[in-house]
């Protein structure tokens, strides 16, 4: 059972993570990946929850003293876990929050990876792909 | 007679308990935590956050040049430190009283080899490695690597030879690894294939 230390910071590397891939979505103009249809409000939610919980975790942690079960391979292995579930969740809910919001035509075409995202949600994008092969 | 690396440390670390605020942001900037978040954070933002699929293409091997530099310079300096044991000089705070009472107000006493500096190689390694690929992209990391490497002379756990050190072993680390991409580049390929499969890349 990981520590509170070890919590907190897979929390803020969750949060902060979540946070970007707002703000990244926004430049990044995948409207797949966005919380809200307008960029200006994206880049609020995003920097808000990056702020958010870098500010929380920072002003929490007791940084004069030495957190010997978050070395570096500990903080990699972390970042990694927390920057994935992030990634998770923010598929999982961009796709439920744009579920009939995002227009995409019908002519783009897919399989390019991220830059499906642009015109569809992720599971738009799986459901698109798994259809067409079965059609193959 | 001292010498002119410790003179800077002495100076640099007579600086601490001056100014609250001042000691406030240096304890932030040299924690075990606070640059590598971000330093983590922007290249993540740098893998996903750009419009034109070319330039990011550019990015994500910047991301990945970065990141496996800053894994091979974490192993050089452990490498160094441990199974060669090589520890050339005890750090600041356990010579010098401006160093000892530096380290009290901002960090805390380390007892691992001081040179070279394993933050500053693998910060140094990934913005190299970022640089050789993007050099408007590699900015930030640059700033980030900075900042970490005066907080931790301000804090008196490192001196600035064990900064110099660590960037050099890092800006070596993160060209060797650019040169190891190239060669690898249809192998990379490969893995953007996956990657674009789960809508990651």
């Amino acid at each position: 059972m990981p520590d509170s230390f070890t919590l907190s910071y897979l929390l803020l590397i969750f949060g902060s993570a979540l946070g970007v891939y707002q703000i990244a979505a926004t430049r990044g103009k995948f409207k797949g990946l966005c919380f809200f249809k307008k960029p200006i409000l994206n880049y609020i939610c995003g920097f808000l929850i990056l702020m958010l919980t870098l500010s929380w975790f920072f002003s929490m942690a007791d940084l004069k003293m030495r957190h010997a079960e978050m070395e570096g391979p500990q903080q990699f292995g972390f970042f990694l876990l927390g920057s994935f579930c992030a990634l998770l969740v923010n598929f999982f809910l961009s796709s439920l929050i744009n579920f009939r919001g995002v227009n995409h035509s019908k002519g783009t075409i897919i399989g390019q990876g991220i830059e499906d995202l642009k015109e569809r949600t992720v599971f738009q994008a799986i459901a698109y792909r798994l259809r067409n092969r079965r059609q193959k | 007679m001292i010498s002119p690396d410790a003179q800077l440390s002495i100076w640099i670390t007579g600086l601490a308990g001056r100014t609250p605020f001042v000691d406030h942001l240096m304890t932030l900037l040299a924690s075990d935590f606070f640059v590598p978040v971000c330093l983590s954070l922007t290249l993540l933002g740098f893998w996903f956050g750009t419009q034109d699929p070319a330039q990011r293409q550019r990015n994500q091997w910047g991301v990945m040049g970065a990141s496996f530099a800053l894994g091979i310079a974490n192993l050089i300096v452990w490498l160094l430190n441990h199974p060669l044991s090589f520890d050339p000089w005890p750090r600041p705070f356990e010579v010098h009283e401006s160093a000892r009472q530096a380290v009290g107000l901002v960090f805390y006493m380390p007892h691992d080899p001081s040179f070279p500096s394993n933050g500053a190689a693998a910060f140094f390694a990934a913005a190299v490695g970022m640089w050789l690929r993007n050099p408007k992209a590699s900015i930030p990391l640059f700033t980030l690597a900075i900042l970490w490497s005066f907080a931790r002379v301000y804090a008196g756990v490192h001196y600035p030879l064990d900064i110099l050190g660590g960037a050099a072993i890092g800006a070596f680390t993160g060209y060797v690894c650019f040169k190891i991409l190239c060669w690898g580049e249809l192998k990379i390929a490969l893995i953007f294939k996956l990657a674009r499969l789960l809508y990651l890349a």
